[in-house]
């Protein structure tokens, strides 16, 4: 007997659902109170439909039966297409009873039902066809154009990267001139500052250890990231939609386009995005001019990643990362014109002249473990440290500047000295 | 009470003197003259001698800023002035037509001096020119050994030129920390 809980229906569909299951005798089922289902059927076709979704899975990672007008494809659920008929929903239901029976094999983000409406690759919507800017103004201002043009086939060898890193969902485009839900979800959002940091008990607590860790494809660093790679691999745009605005992930030129502000950013960085109808498209490059303009919304990708990556990291590192291996500094971060980080300067300067680490940095520094962590997660985004697994402990490592400084030792004189200049440059 | 310098030097026209401007308490003095050779391509009047700012930390205990001259002509100063000097900082400029025969030659000419102390450099001008990229830069100055930072700046920002010297003295001294006592 399956359990099966009803999310985001009005009286009357309610109703309609009981109603075919109670007569239905090919997969026994139960209607029970929500919270103690081992499926959910949920509406999401709802005005509060992702803010339902996002706060149903915060509390059930089960299955689920999706049911909406739009092909969804959300993680762990199956889609069932409106409208539908009793043979469709008795399919997707056995498909589900399987899942349960063996979890290993519950629904993956794949659209059921109709097969006739599911896309090859649904990960990937169709761009397209016509050229929507020249300019990198016109990106934003053709996109009312978008819902009318005709689909432009994507290069399938980018679809199976799509498709394992990115447990995203696939929806068809918004229309421009609406916020999409999720933009809806990010306003409902609290303003995270300031209220995400770890404690250090948890970097230290070897029972809480598996805290500090966090799985970059499910944040907007991942997504950034795999755009940044798409965009480079397919020399397209990449077109991130699915926010309250759009986001273009230029190839080459090493800018993103978007209006989203920083404090958006931010937020959705801080975010858990697997569940969210966030999707990737492909865009010819042929279609945008290159960019050249000052625009402020034009962002220089290192910059953005850097930042992305730091508010993503929360205080935490990607899931493998050892903490107690020495963490090698390629070269210094360009930090004049990336987002501070505290003790950004400290770090750099310890890491290029002895490779030491995570937790080791912390302590050698004074710095909260948090500061370490993220710093770390940036330079990582950028490709500028990595951490030798086979190597002795930090404190065992020679100086690794390749050019070994003849200086004296610092005496506490002059660190008295620098520590008043710190002081004076106005570093507190 | 104890006096202590840092060194900025470059090529003319990369900075040097504004970069002084920014940090100096005082009004910088320099020696500047009107360009006769090739120099006033560049710009009009040049540092023939150095320029001098400086740095009042309290207690009467100083920081002074020297800029050496640009010109390679008056490199026989450049000994002079580093003698006892915590660290060089070394502006390049990118809009020049090779910055890394510049850089090179920097790094030959105070070789002594910052293998007793520390380099850092920052590049000016990168909003004219993107190359070479800091990359680049890094690239290069690993091929003749040296691992050190490397920001782009604007000298005239004194937070730019700020974070030069904070990122020298965090290389002389990454557990420095501010304001603590001596």
């Amino acid at each position: 007997m399956i359990k099966v809980a009803l999310y985001g229906m009005d009286e009357r569909a309610a109703n309609v659902i009981t109603m075919f299951l109670s007569k239905n005798t090919q997969i026994p089922t139960t209607i029970t109170p929500q919270g103690e289902q081992s499926v959910a059927i949920v509406d999401l076709d709802g005005v509060n439909a992702h803010r339902l979704w996002l706060d149903l899975r915060r509390q059930f990672h089960g299955p689920a039966i999706v049911l909406s007008v739009r092909e969804q494809t959300l993680r762990n659920a199956v889609c069932l297409a409106k409208p539908f008929n009793a043979q469709a929903f008795l399919t997707v239901l056995a498909e589900v009873k399987e899942a349960l029976a063996q979890p290993a094999a519950l629904p993956s983000a794949k659209a059921a039902v109709p097969a006739a409406a599911i896309p090859a690759e649904p990960l990937l919507a169709h761009p397209p066809e016509k050229p929507i800017a020249h300019t990198p103004e016109a990106v934003s201002n053709q996109t009312a154009h978008r819902t009318d043009a005709k689909p432009t086939p994507v290069q399938p060898d980018l679809h199976a990267p799509l498709a394992s890193e990115l447990k995203a969902a696939a929806v068809k485009p918004i229309k421009p001139d609406q916020p999409s839900n999720a933009a809806h979800l990010i306003s409902d959002e609290p303003d995270d500052e300031g209220g995400v940091q770890l404690p250090d008990e948890v970097y230290t607590n070897d029972t809480r250890r598996a805290e500090v860790y966090f799985n970059v494809n499910q944040t907007l660093f991942g997504l950034c990231k795999l755009a940044s790679k798409q965009a480079q691999t397919s020399n397209s745009v990449v077109w991130i939609d699915g926010f309250i605005k759009p986001c273009y992930v230029y190839p080459d030129t090493k800018h993103i386009f978007t209006e989203m502000r920083w404090r958006y950013l931010k937020s959705i960085s801080m975010m858990d995005l697997s569940a969210s109808p966030v999707k990737l498209s492909l865009l010819p490059v042929d279609s945008i001019a290159p960019v050249t303009s000052n625009d402020p919304r034009i962002r220089e990708t290192e910059g953005l990643i850097w930042s992305i990556a730091a508010w993503s990291s929360r205080g935490r590192v990607p899931v493998g990362t050892p903490l107690d291996h020495p963490v090698h500094l390629l070269h210094w971060p360009n930090l004049t014109r990336l987002s501070d980080i505290p003790g950004a300067m400290q770090m750099s300067a310890l890491w290029i002249k002895q490779p030491t680490s995570l937790l080791e940095t912390a302590n050698i520094l004074g710095l909260p473990y948090r500061h370490v962590f993220s710093f770390y997660v940036a330079c990582h985004a950028l490709g500028l440290v990595h951490i030798e697994v086979a190597t002795q402990p930090a404190q065992t490592q020679i100086q690794n500047n390749a050019h070994p400084s003849k200086a004296a030792p610092i005496t506490t004189e002059k660190r008295g000295l620098f520590s008043r200049m710190l002081s004076k440059l106005g570093i507190n | 009470m104890a006096q202590h310098k840092i060194i900025f030097t470059g090529p003319v026209g990369a900075g040097k003197t504004t970069a002084i401007k920014s940090l100096s308490d005082i009004p910088i003095i320099t020696t500047d003259e009107v360009a006769t050779d090739m120099t006033a391509n560049r710009k009009p009047q040049t540092t023939v001698a150095m320029d001098y700012g400086l740095m009042k930390l309290g207690d009467g205990e100083r920081v002074h800023l020297y800029g050496t001259p640009g010109q390679e002509r008056f490199d026989f100063m450049w000994e002079i002035l580093t003698e006892g000097g915590l660290g060089l900082v070394l502006m390049l400029d990118n809009t020049r037509e090779r910055p890394f025969q510049d850089l090179s030659f920097y790094l030959k000419a105070f070789a002594p001096f910052i293998a007793e102390t520390q380099l850092v450099v920052g590049i000016t001008r990168m909003d004219e020119s993107k190359t070479p990229s800091l990359t680049e830069y890094h690239a290069h100055l690993k091929q003749q050994g040296y691992k050190v930072p490397v920001f782009e700046v604007d000298a005239r920002v004194k937070k730019d030129v700020a974070a030069l010297v904070q990122a020298l003295l965090y290389s002389l001294d990454p557990g420095v920390v501010s304001g603590a006592p001596a």
